[in-house]
């Protein structure tokens, strides 16, 4: 039974790869990455500047070769079936380039014959589909050269879905679009994964990532740091945040809250103490939100009744930041955001070190 | 939430259909190749700088006929005095003051003769061969190297990578647009050239001679049928490519 789950399991993995490696010179863009995309995943790739992504959009789709390890999809390796893997596959790499002197229309023809679609109008209604879709019909037939950022970049998407592939890759697909763009893309990803499509979606964008991907991995510097489902690793950053009248029982609050932490309460993973904009210290605790109910009623026990409580909802943009850019305090990220939320508390005066460092003791997630 | 997934096994997954409106054309080496050779055509024909590099080797051949015509119309409008054709035989000279009309003119009829000949053909395809195909040949320098390094300097040819044929295929279709637009462009330039020849001949007054046309030139027809038929070839591949092939 173990072994059919397994089997299963493995005839899912649309891409894998182990120990991917690529050197240029003495620079190692990508080290050692193992990543596992799913079908039917909308899987984010997120990374700084020259963390390796695009290096690694490039190795799978065979533009370059990796210096060491393999990189498989669809289950073949992809320096050797690399003809077998790429009709199966739509793409934009880096800023979509078409061919200046052709309209977009005819670009599609193009992209379509080198697809291996019959040429001639046997296609058209095809390409007018995918330019439906992407709201570039009314411009099919304007020269490519005229094209806005934005719709050099919508018919790069109406290109990479010209076949109507299994696996889309997108490389920073939402570049130079409107923020009403970006919906447009939100929306056409989410119609795509709704019709059972894989989508390797690489983009700064984390607040698009975050509401249309269903798993992420990290890169930075070429290194994996982080691999999993969008809603465990939002379900780990998710904190509450408690102001109570006075400091004295700010710290009585924080005393308790520990000790019912050292009594068994694994939920709680931290406490910390932060000051507000008016100077008033707030408790930070790293809870579910979902706890707050139960933070409240300990407190209550204990005669400590808080004049605000918030459930914080952590974001991927923050996780982010704490692990790619760890001189940002984390505590400065929550203190905007909750000021965004409530208008109560203030960015933190002084830096308040990451979550990691401050816990204490190694309380489990819920 | 591991770092280090497994890598999955060997065993290729199944590929689900694609929506109906996709047509797919045959797969195999060849069709995938022809397709590519009426793409790479179908791109040139959009081109501005074709179209310009067209109308080169064409004006190319058409001044190279006119220039070679300018003999005889200098001879034309020269008055057959002038041709009195004083060529000593020995060391005896001829008189030439005792020419008369008849032979003067005949002097100039020959010489219109000799100098119009390049207008006629055979002489007239020899002119082009020899004059304008070579000029031609750059031009053909020129669309190639802008056919191949455009798609570097422009970054398409990354566009073209991701699509699934392979390098091979992609720089055998350039080749083999380039030898259909060297076939279009010497048939252009030698009908041109022939066309202009021979409209130019009937200045002249001098008649096109078909007595040169013997069994060794119907060894030319094969290869010019061919050269007919290359025109029609990007239609041709798109009909090919027709034959359709759900994959």
């Amino acid at each position: 039974m173990q072994e059919n789950n397994e089997a299963l399991l493995q005839s899912d993995i649309v891409i894998s790869t182990s120990r991917l490696t690529k050197a240029f010179g003495k620079l190692i863009a990508v080290n050692d990455l193992h990543l596992q995309v799913m079908r039917g995943d909308v899987f984010g790739f997120l990374g700084p500047n020259g963390s390796g992504k695009t290096t690694t959009i490039r190795m799978l789709l065979g533009l370059i070769r990796p210096t060491a390890g393999r990189a498989v999809i669809f289950g073949m390796d992809v320096i050797q079936h690399m003809p077998s893997i790429l009709p199966r596959i739509g793409a934009i790499v880096e800023t979509p380039v078409f061919y200046p002197y052709l309209s977009g229309m005819d670009n599609l023809h193009v992209v379509g014959a080198a697809s291996g679609m019959v040429s001639g109008k046997a296609n058209q209604r095809r390409i007018d589909e995918v330019l439906e879709l992407v709201e570039l019909h009314a411009q099919a037939k304007m020269a490519y050269r005229k094209y806005s950022l934005g719709m050099k970049q919508r018919l790069g998407i109406a290109a990479a879905l010209l076949t109507d592939p299994e696996l889309v890759l997108l490389d920073e697909p939402t570049n130079g679009l409107d923020p009403a763009g970006m919906f447009e893309i939100r929306q056409l990803i989410q119609r795509l994964a709704a019709l059972g499509k894989t989508i390797f979606l690489s983009s700064h964008l984390l607040n698009e990532v975050q509401q249309v991907c269903n798993r992420v991995a990290i890169l930075q510097k070429g290194n994996l740091i982080k691999q999993g489902n969008v809603s465990e690793l939002l379900r780990g950053s998710e904190q509450v945040l408690v102001r109570l009248n006075t400091s004295e029982e700010t710290q009585q609050a924080k005393l308790i809250l520990q000790e019912a932490k050292e009594r068994g309460a694994d939920w709680l993973r931290a406490v910390h103490v932060q000051i507000d904009r008016q100077g008033q210290p707030t408790l930070r605790i790293d809870a579910p939100k979902s706890c707050s109910t139960e933070i409240n009623a300990l407190l209550a026990r204990n005669n400590l009744f808080a004049a605000e409580l918030h459930p914080y909802e952590g974001s991927l943009e923050e996780i982010y930041l704490q692990l790619t850019t760890p001189s940002i305090p984390s505590g400065t990220r929550i203190g905007m955001a909750a000021l965004a939320g409530s208008g109560t508390i203030a960015q933190q005066p002084e830096p308040i070190p990451t979550i990691e460092t401050v816990s204490e003791g190694k309380g489990g997630t819920r | 939430m591991s770092l280090t997934p497994q890598v999955s096994t060997e065993g290729t997954l199944p590929s689900p259909a694609r929506t109906g409106s996709v047509i797919l054309g045959r797969q195999d080496y060849l069709s995938v190749l022809l397709r590519l050779i009426g793409m790479e055509l179908y791109k040139l024909r959009h081109r501005t700088m074709s179209r310009v590099l067209g109308i080169l080797a064409f004006a190319i051949a058409l001044i190279v006929f006119l220039l070679v015509s300018l003999g005889t119309f200098f001879v034309l409008n020269t008055p057959p005095e002038t041709f009195t054709s004083c060529q000593g035989q020995g060391s005896q000279p001829t008189n030439c003051s005792q020419l008369s009309a008849a032979q003067l003119a005949q002097n100039k009829q020959d010489l219109l003769q000799t100098v119009s000949e390049p207008l006629r053909l055979p002489d007239s395809l020899n002119i082009i061969v020899q004059v304008a195909l070579p000029l031609g040949a750059i031009l053909i320098v020129i669309l190639v190297g802008s056919m191949a390094g455009g798609e570097f300097s422009l970054g398409t040819v990354r566009l073209m990578f991701t699509r699934g044929p392979t390098r091979t295929q992609f720089l055998l279709a350039k080749v083999g647009a380039t030898l259909v637009c060297t076939v279009i462009g010497v048939l252009l330039m030698s009908i041109t050239g022939i066309l202009a020849g021979q409209l130019l001949n009937f200045a002249s007054g001098i008649g096109q001679n078909f007595n040169f046309f013997s069994a060794g030139w119907s060894m030319c027809l094969p290869p010019c049928s061919i050269g007919l038929f290359m025109p029609l070839l990007p239609s041709s591949l798109a009909l090919w490519g027709d034959q359709r092939w759900q994959v």
